[in-house]
């Protein structure tokens, strides 16, 4: 080849010094052989081409080049090193510990208020200082928390002059404990020992929500206190606190160097998702201690680890098996085996076999891929360890055939691309086989049991193909849709012959659809499934209620909820007659059914279902049981769908108390029940309680999954509701600003999600009168959800009338008549004729009519508007604001008694909706007081408008249009009243806030200012 | 940044070889890098781009000063600097790309739209990496021009300099470079259009 390319490259140079125009006969004269013409033509093109594969500008130019030197800049950092004697701000510094990546740590002596001695942790500078403060502010108050004799104390954070965030934690002298343990040649038993008061000190930190998240040697440092080694456990706290997701700089921080520690690293942290980390990333992180502690190496070899290459690396901690401990021990070179038994006080070989059994077992349980397979805490573990140590059974040993079944398609998972998962399938299906023949021979209690294992490797299938969550992944996985394609061939085609393993396949396989959203492709596969099973095994048989449930869950996912109610029932008299109808499987179609009632809005059902399922549970599983709290749950909710928000609240009270005892404080449930109960308590006004737990919500959300998590958004959603309801509208702002930022990263910013942020912070800012950007943000939601869910989407509709709204209030009148128009016209064409956007958007029209002196026409549009709003209750929160419209639709028509009518049932409904202090409430007010005014009860209107006054300016501040709507009003009562004098002021106040707020052309402001303008005029014109 | 005997060390590893040489010099460009661009960053504007081949340049001036070498010395220095710039972005791009397929790394990013051309750009990098060394297995020659022109961000004249030819050679010998490694690189897979 080096010839032929030596050979080519002395005709190419040669023919570059020949001119274009004679390159073809020199190429026709010098080259006989047409293929290495046409090679030398293609180089001599690409010579001269201009724009080449090759990009262009080199390699330091564009993107790269500026995100190189942006990451050189923030690397070049660590040069503003500290110097001992360096005092910042009560600590100084006396000498330097260590030095990592992230930063150094000092010893330094507190100087205020106490003396003493402490560690302090000064980071490099390129982070975030005020961010890094804020995370560590946030944990701040869990740490002071903590208090444990194997845990360091963390005692204050701050930053220095030049911004570089430093933490303060007591001081610990000691070793990490892999060397302390080596040094003092501790056996097994000591080890374990020591490794016992770790996991006590992590479980407490984690019973106090608090995540270490980077748990290695060098942060479990031994000491010697009162004579007895003592581990202390360093840096809790921290490693969120520099959680550096937040920050735009430190994006290129990993450059040079791989991340801090990854053999400590679980697979989820290796997983990319850094918000799905939770405590049983730091059991996994204990568990890689203890291998260490026990073998002398840690699972996987940190040589071949760092030296793969940053993308090996975390593929190999997500997917690769490490040998037991046992197993890795006696691979050692026989040196470095004789070395590790010395340093364990043991024999070599008597070691191997020390570890063998079940320290193996722990440790790979620790270990496991799948936290949900790990031990639940470090308590859990600690259990295990010490029932090793009291010659108990372990819980975590011997692996089941299930287990080694999914160990044996992991190591498929690593050999095979993703996209043979369907070679994985087929394995199962031949495993599947084999169950089937047992099962036809054994009694039928063991072919449950071997069910129950063949639906757990199904679930575990189905797990593979979540690894992208469909419910984040938009649209589907194209990867995975072909898997499926090829599975599906593949089912037709080689399995015809095992119908019931066909079966079972094609249930797995549109349970896969099913979750990605492909319901058409699933239907047909269920069916078929279904309708063999019936064939083969009778009617009554179990599998094939399950194949019948599998469809309910298809139509109950696709929103069918008639033909999915059906089906549940029919699963749910299957399952109780074949297994039973206190069996767990068979009361939990209860609760699928609860949920399909509860959302088609037969509350009264979906609650009585619930009220059944908690109490079958409770006979089946004891009221102690996550299942019960869940079904408590669902009863909260379908309370709450009832309006009764005392029980509902009562509901999820008590599903609260049962998670957090039962999953622990940080549990994914607990944060859901947070979710339901804040509204709730919300509902019932208790808003200061509704706020805390709102808050609390958003705590544990961030905890559980991260700051970045669209669950947190939606509970900083809630938050900024409540906020907003109680007028708090700055608050709102920020919190609705906070879930945009958040929506905005997980969905992108045109996603419909993050739509729905603009849409808050839209109708935040029209209530704050900050009318433009009100509407460049309802604009934007507007686009948005048309470009993404179609102009015909019930949310566009919504859209259309929220932004008709704010036109109106800026008096753009022909723009909101356009609005509501279109609404309108959806509305009725895609929701039908009764649905209350419909009357929304009526109403909207009516107010446009009224606007332009057409009171007759927006009378005739209300009258439609009113019973759609009617149907929604008598304490529907749309009625007041139809009915303050109509009232003043009437009273421009003259009609006062009509008028006077809806007001009081306006304010009646209002007072038992809202607080007093509502700011709607005002808007009430003021068209009483314009009643009252224009029938000459000018007293009562001078009240109104006081009261109205009161109430928008301590909700809206003092500069809102609503404030100047019941001072113009005030103004005008006292007016025609004797001491008309006394008008002035209101009016002129109201001037300016609708000078300043309106603009000079806005008909609100030319209104007032005629007002002043007649009442300072001659009085003999008035 | 160096010190005065890393300096030293580097002007006898330049005589001795070069991969002495090359060794002692990539901590040093990268140092002398940082130090630069740390630099730059402060003098800039928020929000302002960084001019990265100028910062790189100026690293080179720093380093040729800081070694106090002669005229011939000068030229060699250049090639392995142009190396060890190689080295030094090709780790960079590395551990870009190593990022972008679900490490903790890729969450982190703010600037999405950056990340992508990021990434994307980082592993076109990579690819004109390796088609360089495929090429160098056929020409050493040929490949250096690549380091020096589209690696280290070297002009025609520098890179004259840097492997001790005309002017006129290094352009011929760079159009040369670029056509194979344009083959190169149309192997490996479908022609992406120019950006």
């Amino acid at each position: 080849m080096t010839d032929r390319f030596t050979e080519l490259d002395r005709l190419f140079e040669a023919a570059l010094d020949v001119p274009e125009s004679e390159r073809a006969d020199f190429l026709a004269a010098r080259v006989a052989d047409p293929e290495v013409r046409r090679e030398l033509e293609a180089l001599l093109a690409d010579a001269g081409a201009a724009d080449t594969l090759l990009p262009p500008a080199g390699a330091l130019e564009g993107a790269l080049g500026e995100a190189f030197a942006l990451e050189l800049a923030v690397r070049a950092a660590p040069g503003e090193v500290a110097a001992a004697g360096t005092t910042i701000e009560d600590y100084r510094l006396v000498r330097r510990l260590g030095r990592g990546g992230m930063g150094e740590v000092w010893e330094a002596e507190q100087l205020a208020p106490v003396r003493r001695k402490v560690a302090l942790k000064l980071v490099r500078s390129g982070l975030d200082s005020e961010q890094v403060l804020a995370r560590f502010r946030s944990e701040r108050q869990a740490l002071a928390l903590m208090s444990h004799p194997n845990i360091a104390r963390v005692y204050d954070g701050g930053a220095t002059p030049s911004g570089r965030p430093y933490f303060v934690m007591e001081c610990v002298d000691g070793l990490p404990v892999t060397e302390y343990c080596d040094r003092e040649r501790l056996s097994i038993g000591r080890r374990l020992e020591l490794f016992l008061d770790i996991c006590d000190g992590v479980q407490h930190a984690h019973q106090r929500g608090v995540v270490h998240r980077d748990l290695k040697p060098s942060n479990l440092l031994v000491g010697i206190e009162d004579g007895r080694p003592v581990p202390k456990i360093i840096d809790f706290g921290i490693a969120r606190a520099l959680d550096e997701r937040l920050d735009q700089r430190s994006v290129f921080t990993q450059f040079g160097e791989l991340i801090g520690t990854p053999e400590y690293m679980s697979p989820e942290q290796a997983g990319g998702d850094p918000a799905d980390v939770d405590t049983r990333a730091d059991v996994y992180a204990l568990g890689v201690v203890l291998y260490e502690l026990l073998a002398g190496a840690r699972p996987f070899d940190s040589e071949t680890l760092r030296g793969a290459g940053f993308l090996e690396l975390l593929k190999t901690v997500r997917e690769v098996e490490p040998p037991r401990p046992s197993q890795r021990l006696a691979a050692l070179p026989p040196a470095a085996l004789d070395q590790v038994a010395a340093e364990r006080a043991e024999p070599p070989q008597a070691l191997v076999r020390r570890l063998r059994g079940d320290l193996d077992w722990i440790a790979a349980r620790a270990l496991e891929k799948d936290r949900e397979r790990r031990y639940g805490s470090p308590q859990e573990l600690a259990a295990d360890l010490r029932r090793h140590l009291a010659d108990e059974p372990v819980a975590a040993g011997p692996p089941s055939t299930g287990y080694r079944l999914r160990k044996l398609i992991r190591r498929h998972r690593v050999a095979f691309a993703t996209a043979s998962l369907v070679a994985a399938a087929l394995v199962l299906g031949a495993g599947v086989a084999t169950w089937q023949a047992i099962r036809a021979t054994r009694a039928e209690a063991a072919a449950r049991a071997d069910a129950a294992t063949a639906r757990e490797v199904a679930d575990f299938l189905i797990g593979l193909f979540e690894v992208s969550d469909p419910g984040i992944a938009r649209g589907g996985d194209p990867t995975a849709r072909e898997i499926l394609a090829r599975g599906r061939e593949r089912i037709e085609g080689d399995l015809a012959g095992q119908p019931l393993v066909r079966a079972r396949l094609m249930l797995l396989i549109a349970d896969v659809y099913r979750k990605l959203g492909h319901y058409d492709e699933a239907r047909p596969l269920l069916e078929q499934a279904l309708a063999s099973r019936t064939e083969l095994l009778g009617a009554a048989d179990a599998e094939v209620a399950r194949a019948r449930l599998a469809l309910a869950r298809l139509e109950s996912d696709r929103a069918d909820d008639a033909r999915a109610e059906q089906l549940f029932h029919e699963a749910h008299a299957g399952l109780a007659a074949a297994l039973g109808a206190t069996d767990v499987e068979t009361v939990s179609v209860l609760h699928d059914l609860a949920d399909v009632m509860r959302r088609s809005g037969r509350h009264a059902e979906a609650e009585e279902l619930y009220r059944r399922s908690i109490e079958a549970f409770t006979t089946a599983l004891g009221a102690e049981h996550p299942h019960v709290a869940s079904a408590v749950n669902g009863l909260g909710t379908a309370l709450y769908r009832q309006g009764r928000f005392a029980e509902a609240v009562a509901a999820f009270e008590r599903a609260l108390e049962l998670r957090e005892r039962l999953l622990g404080a940080d549990h994914p449930d607990v944060a859901v029940t947070l979710l339901g109960l804040g509204p709730a308590l919300g509902m019932l006004g208790r808003d200061a309680e509704a706020e805390g737990v709102m808050r609390r919500a958003v705590e544990v959300n961030e905890r559980v999954y991260g700051g970045e998590h669209r669950i947190v958004a939606s509970a900083l959603t809630n938050l900024g509701g409540v906020l907003g309801r109680q007028g708090r509208l700055d608050e709102a702002e920020a919190v609705y600003a906070r879930a945009l930022a958040i929506r905005a990263r997980v969905f992108g910013p045109d996603h419909p999600e993050t739509a729905l942020d603009y849409k808050n912070l839209g109708l935040v800012y029209s209530l704050k009168a900050e009318y433009e950007r009100a509407g460049h943000f309802l604009e934007r939601t507007l686009a948005i959800d048309r470009a993404s869910l179609g102009a015909d989407h019930p949310r566009v509709i919504w859209d259309l009338v929220t932004l008709g709204g704010l036109q109106v209030r800026r008096a753009r009148f022909a723009e909101a008549e356009a609005s509501f128009t279109a609404a309108l016209a959806t509305a009725e064409r895609v929701l039908g004729p009764a649905h209350p956007d419909v009357g929304r958007a009526l109403r909207g029209r009516a107010r446009v009519a009224l606007e332009r002196g057409r009171p007759q026409a927006a009378a005739e549009l209300l009258r439609r508007a009113l019973p759609l709003f009617e149907a929604l209750g008598a304490e529907s929160p749309e009625l007041p604001p139809t009915l303050d419209l109509l009232a003043e639709v009437h009273l421009a028509r003259g009609a006062v008694a009509e008028a006077r009518a809806a007001l009081e049932r306006s304010l009646a409904l209002r007072a038992r909706i809202q607080r007093a202090e509502h700011p709607a409430v005002a808007e009430t007010l003021v068209r009483m007081g314009d009643l009252q005014r224009t029938t000459g009860e000018l007293e009562a209107a001078e009240e109104s408008f006081r009261r109205a006054l009161a109430i928008a300016e301590a909700a809206l501040g003092a500069e809102h249009p609503e404030v100047a709507r019941a001072l113009h009003g005030l103004g005008l009562a006292l007016a025609a009243g004797p001491a008309n004098a006394a008008a002035f002021e209101p009016l002129e106040r109201a001037l300016a806030i609708r000078r300043g707020v309106l603009g000079e052309s806005h008909p609100d402001t030319r209104r007032t200012a005629a007002e002043l303008a007649r009442l300072a005029a001659p009085r003999g014109r008035g | 940044m160096a010190e005065i005997g890393e300096v030293t060390l580097l002007l006898r590893a330049l005589r001795e070889g070069e991969t002495g040489a090359f060794d002692r010099l990539v901590p040093m460009v990268y140092d002398e890098l940082r130090r630069i661009a740390h630099g730059h960053l402060r003098r800039q504007r928020p929000g302002g781009t960084l001019d990265t081949t100028g910062l790189v340049h100026e690293a080179y001036l720093k380093l040729a000063e800081q070694t106090a070498l002669d005229v011939r010395d000068r030229g060699h220095f250049l090639a392995i600097s142009a190396r060890a710039m190689r080295q030094v972005l090709i780790d960079f791009a590395r551990a870009r790309t190593a990022g972008k397929r679900g490490g903790p790394q890729a969450q982190r990013v703010t600037l999405e739209d950056d990340l992508a051309a990021v990434e994307s750009q980082a592993e076109r990098l990579l690819d004109v990496d390796r088609a360089l060394e495929r090429l160098r297995a056929h020409s050493e020659r040929l490949a250096r021009v690549v380091e020096c022109r589209y690696f280290a961000g070297f002009s025609e004249e520098e890179t004259a300099e840097a492997l001790g030819v005309s002017l006129r050679t290094a352009q011929r010998e760079w159009l040369r470079a670029r056509a194979w490694l344009q083959r190169e690189l149309g192997r490996r897979g479908p022609a992406e259009g120019p950006r």
